[in-house]
């Protein structure tokens, strides 16, 4: 007989039931319930069954995981001692060169900042050119444009007369 | 106290933990707390409540038996460097059986295991053992007729994948709930009775074709039916 619609939807909805209706694990109403179908639906009888055989080759098959004892937790403790000690090995053989590199670090750093410091001090002094520069030429005598005296006057119509 | 030196605060607290053990058992949060400040004693504590568990999961997941101490060692040792980092947001022990069992991934991983496929058929005696086994209410008694039994069921759930098997070892030997599967493998708990349901029916299917074809074969041999 082909089950009816509503029977599959039946099925679809009590198959995650199934299981727990195996263990006799569901609440009364539900196992009527889960019960009443399976008398009518061969699919769900087959499901059920398929559910016990599958239940029962695995449980026989691998057996419950046994207490281990105190021995295990030792071993573990043992291990977890033995990578601490070695982590502390290492980081013992690596403590001089740690120190030195540290070392080595700062007086880098010393001597970058004095360089710096140095390079800094340098460029704020005024070259030997600029300061020349900006000395006065005690040689060279300063020319007014605008003439002071008499004879300035005629000296500066005197030389444009000559520029002509 | 900020002068007492590091490891002997450490040693006092350590022997503090078998002082109040006698008086009220301390629950797991507590113990992770003080194995999150250093004491090893609290973390042996810890190891000892749960270990059984972790090699059902590891045992569950592992086909060889001799691997199955080694990696659950090794999980216990992950859990203590990485417990600083335990936020307490769930339970110790989903923690600790989702470390084992990405622990066991990882392992399968490294060695290459790949899934066996058995394409044999089970002979004469063994089909007719599991039969008997399947049909009998008895379970298997004795180591031998277990281990046999087991490879058996090995070659039966050898084309289904590897996470629905392991949870079907799970849930049916182990005796994890749905919920604590679901966490460990991180999947909905539906999900997880959905597949369970499916891997179930996919065993049985298996089974009963293993049967009939070694019966049938069997059939064929003694009413000597020549083939064409």
């Amino acid at each position: 007989m082909t089950p009816g619609p509503k029977a599959n939807r039946d099925c679809r909805k009590l198959e995650p039931f199934l299981d727990d209706y195996l263990q006799g694990e569901l609440p009364r109403a539900m196992t009527d319930r889960v019960g009443s179908h399976l008398e009518t639906c061969g699919d769900c009888r087959e499901a059920l069954d398929d559910l016990r055989v599958s239940s029962k080759l695995v449980t026989g098959a691998f057996e419950e995981a046994s207490d281990p004892g105190a021995g295990f937790a030792r071993l573990v403790m043992a291990r977890i001692n033995a990578a601490e000690q070695w982590v502390e090995q290492q980081t013992s053989f690596w403590r001089p060169f740690e120190a030195i590199a540290w070392r080595l670090t700062f007086s880098a750093a010393l001597l970058l900042a004095f360089l710096f410091a140095y390079g800094i001090r340098v460029n704020s002094q005024p070259s030997v050119t600029s300061m020349a520069a900006q000395q006065p030429d005690i040689f060279t005598v300063p020319v007014s444009t605008v003439p002071s005296n008499s004879d300035e006057v005629l000296m500066a119509i005197a030389e444009r007369h000559h520029e002509r | 106290m900020d002068n007492v030196p590091k490891h002997v605060a450490a040693s006092a607290a350590a022997v503090a933990i078998p002082v109040r053990a006698r008086s009220a058992k301390p629950d797991d949060r507590e113990l992770v707390m003080q194995a999150q400040k250093g004491v090893s004693s609290a973390f042996e504590q810890l190891v000892l409540r749960h270990q059984q568990r972790v090699i059902a999961v590891v045992g569950g997941i592992l086909r060889r038996r001799e691997d199955v101490e080694d990696v659950a060692q090794q999980v216990f040792l992950k859990a203590y460097v990485s417990i600083r980092r335990f936020d307490m947001r769930s339970a110790f022990s989903t923690w600790l059986y989702k470390i084992a069992v990405n622990e066991c991934w990882d392992y399968l991983r490294k060695k290459k295991v790949r899934p066996l496929n058995y394409e044999s058929d089970l002979s004469e005696e063994q089909a007719r053992h599991v039969e008997q086994f399947v049909s009998d209410s008895a379970e298997a008694s004795n180591p031998g007729e277990r281990a046999e039994l087991r490879e058996i069921v090995e070659r039966l759930l050898s084309d289904l994948a590897e996470e629905d098997r392991t949870m079907l070892i799970l849930k049916e030997a182990q005796g994890f709930a749905v919920e604590e599967i679901g966490k460990m493998m991180g999947l909905n708990v539906n999900t997880v009775k959905v597949r369970l349901f499916r891997a179930r029916r996919r065993l049985a299917t298996n089974y009963r074709r293993r049967i009939s074809h070694s019966v049938g074969n069997e059939v064929r041999k003694s009413g000597g039916s020549e083939p064409r």
